[in-house]
């Protein structure tokens, strides 16, 4: 049988065994909306890690961190800021856990409107991160459509392949909620780290068998690509500005991205929090420095100097450098990458849609009682929507569009960090001031990455949180915050952490209880 | 806590990230084990001894925290 027909039905037995395990729990996800978006609050260690972990980690990581090191240097690592992520993950996710079980949140939204005492900011942030949850999403599928279609040597047209992963990631979801999303994802985790490992270890024994990377360091010397080993690169693009600026926009704000912040509030316990701040940094390591490998010294040394798509690199170096096996696990890679990303994100979109806007506004500010079952209903409707309008985007590929929105999901998702840290932190952070800032942070964001350069050498990222910040201070020291709001968020969390206060827990399944008495 | 672990605590991170950020960019560049140079080591390896420091101060911190179940 032809490598191509073998790759094609590996891939379509993973499919069917991704949708199939969503769809086990159907039933019981069904039940509760705490069930589905936030699986009952009960992730074990071991399981947050990997989900929160692989789901930093997109289908770009693969594919695009390795061609950013071969066109940029080693600076490209930058992107995982020294692993800040992990540090910003415990000490900003506890303090977002305990309002969590204290307050019953599952969302960023829940958070940042009742911290801000304001429906319309919470409407608002809402809809900024659900309009640019989608083209992100787009991305993931379109680069694992665009590589089964190179590894199966055309056999699966593109059109086939993007709808195939489009549905199977959104009936994924749909059928088992967050529950299903994480275990998945630590599947993922497990198959991505596999896989990585098998690839560098073919591609160095076939290679390079007499000295491993040593030899392919000695060929990198020879063919003209060792800068590529140091920093600021060939290219001259991370100094001490450019690594700075890559952090913010690859690390640093990764904390508050819909999928990643959701994920802060389904720890079952604080000692998830207690090993996510070792583990976490330690599976960086682990995941990124075979991509690393690959992109500064495996493919320099094989494809040498000037090669022309360099945002193929992996793709070229699975598929006509190694065997079909190979190439097939490396697909399987990109897939755990791109899926992992793509369903914890429209699973993110799917709560904020159905929480905060059709939940929050259809019921709770009408003061009627919600049902928790319709809420699921609605959550896997809106699933089935943006399915649909994924489905569009990936197959028409509009270039423009696609490309303008990603280019600006990862700064939007950004501006709301000034808005949660100083929440969490400034007793003094006001409705006015946290509106300010995010407003202004992403027109600085839009105006700086289409229509001026960013001066100084600084990111347009940079420079939005810069303003975002400074207004959010300024205009909160002219303004006052209700003491209620001081009481709730900073009083009451203050004495769990400092005085030894005991916590509530309050989830979906108490504020039922209390409302039907 | 005491304040001077914490303090000692964010001296590490500020140290720390200064390091990866901006002083690897204009450190000298040398190959270790005849293929890693220094600041790819330093990229790829100063993140484990972070996570060390990280998981000692947290540990410590979250002994603090035993009364929230």
């Amino acid at each position: 049988m032809k490598p191509a027909i073998l790759i094609s039905l590996g891939i379509l037995a993973y499919a069917i065994f991704i949708v199939w395990h969503g769809f086990r729990s159907f039933k019981s996800t069904s039940e509760s909306s705490e069930k589905f978006f936030t699986a009952d609050r009960g992730l074990n260690p071991f399981i947050l890690l990997c989900t929160t972990s692989i789901s930093v980690f997109s289908a770009l990581a693969f594919y695009g961190a390795p061609a950013g090191i071969y066109k940029d240097g080693i600076g490209f690592y930058s992107n995982t800021g020294g692993m800040v992520a992990a540090l910003m993950f415990v000490v900003v996710g506890y303090r977002l856990w305990l309002l969590g079980r204290e307050y019953g949140f599952t969302t960023p939204v829940d958070y940042l409107r009742s911290r801000y005492y304001s429906d319309g900011y919470g409407l608002f942030v809402s809809a900024f991160l659900i309009l640019f949850i989608v083209p992100y999403v787009a991305m993931q599928l379109v680069a694992i459509g665009d590589a089964v279609v190179v590894t199966t040597d055309g056999m699966v047209p593109y059109v086939i392949a993007v709808a195939v992963g489009t549905i199977v990631v959104s009936l994924h979801i749909i059928g088992g909620g967050m529950g299903s999303v994480a275990w998945m994802d630590t599947f993922h985790m497990c198959l991505g780290f596999g896989t990585l490992i098998t690839l560098i270890i073919y591609l160095t024994m076939r290679y390079f068998p007499n000295g491993g990377f040593a030899e392919a360091v000695q060929i990198m010397q020879q063919n003209g690509t060792f800068d590529i080993l140091s920093c600021p690169g060939p290219n001259g693009t991370f100094n001490w500005k450019g690594m700075i600026s890559n952090a913010l926009t690859g690390a640093i704000a990764t904390v508050v991205w819909p999928h990643i912040f959701m994920r802060t509030f389904v720890a079952s316990s604080k000692e998830n929090f207690r090993q996510m701040s070792w583990a976490m940094p330690l599976s960086y390591v682990l995941v990124y420095s075979p991509i690393v490998i690959i992109g500064a010294i495996l493919a320099p040394a094989i494809l040498g100097p000037g090669f022309e798509k360099p945002d193929n690199i992996v793709a070229v170096l699975s598929t006509q450098y190694a065997p079909p096996f190979i190439a097939f696990i490396s697909l399987l890679c990109l897939f755990a990458f791109g899926v992992s990303t793509a369903d914890s994100l429209l699973l993110s979109a799917s709560a904020m849609a159905s929480r905060d806007i059709y939940l929050h506004h259809v019921y709770e500010l009408k003061g009627k009682t919600s049902d928790p079952k319709q809420v699921v209903k609605f959550g896997r409707l809106v699933l089935l929507a943006l399915m649909i309008i994924t489905l569009v985007i990936v197959a028409l590929k509009p270039a423009s569009i696609t490309d303008y929105a990603y280019k600006l999901s990862s700064p939007f998702f950004a501006q709301i960090l000034p808005a949660t840290l100083f929440g969490l932190f400034w007793k003094r952070a006001s409705k006015e001031g946290a509106i300010a800032g995010t407003v202004s942070g992403l027109l600085v964001a839009i105006v700086l990455t289409f229509f001026v350069k960013p001066p100084f050498g600084f990111s347009a990222l940079v420079w939005a949180l810069v303003v975002n910040t400074l207004l959010l201070v300024v205009v909160s020291l002219c303004t006052k915050v209700p003491e209620e709001i001081t009481a709730k968020y900073h009083t009451r969390i203050d004495s769990i952490i400092y005085s030894g206060a005991e916590l509530t827990s309050l989830t979906d399944a108490t504020l039922q209880a209390v409302n039907q008495k | 806590m005491s304040k001077t672990v914490t303090i000692l605590f964010v001296i590490f991170n500020v140290i720390y990230f200064f390091i990866d950020y901006v002083l690897v960019t204009v450190l000298p560049n040398p190959l270790l084990f005849g293929w890693l140079p220094l600041q790819l080591g330093l990229l790829l390896f100063f993140p484990v001894v972070a996570a060390i420091v990280w998981g000692l101060y947290f540990n410590a911190f979250f002994n603090t925290q035993e009364h929230v179940k």
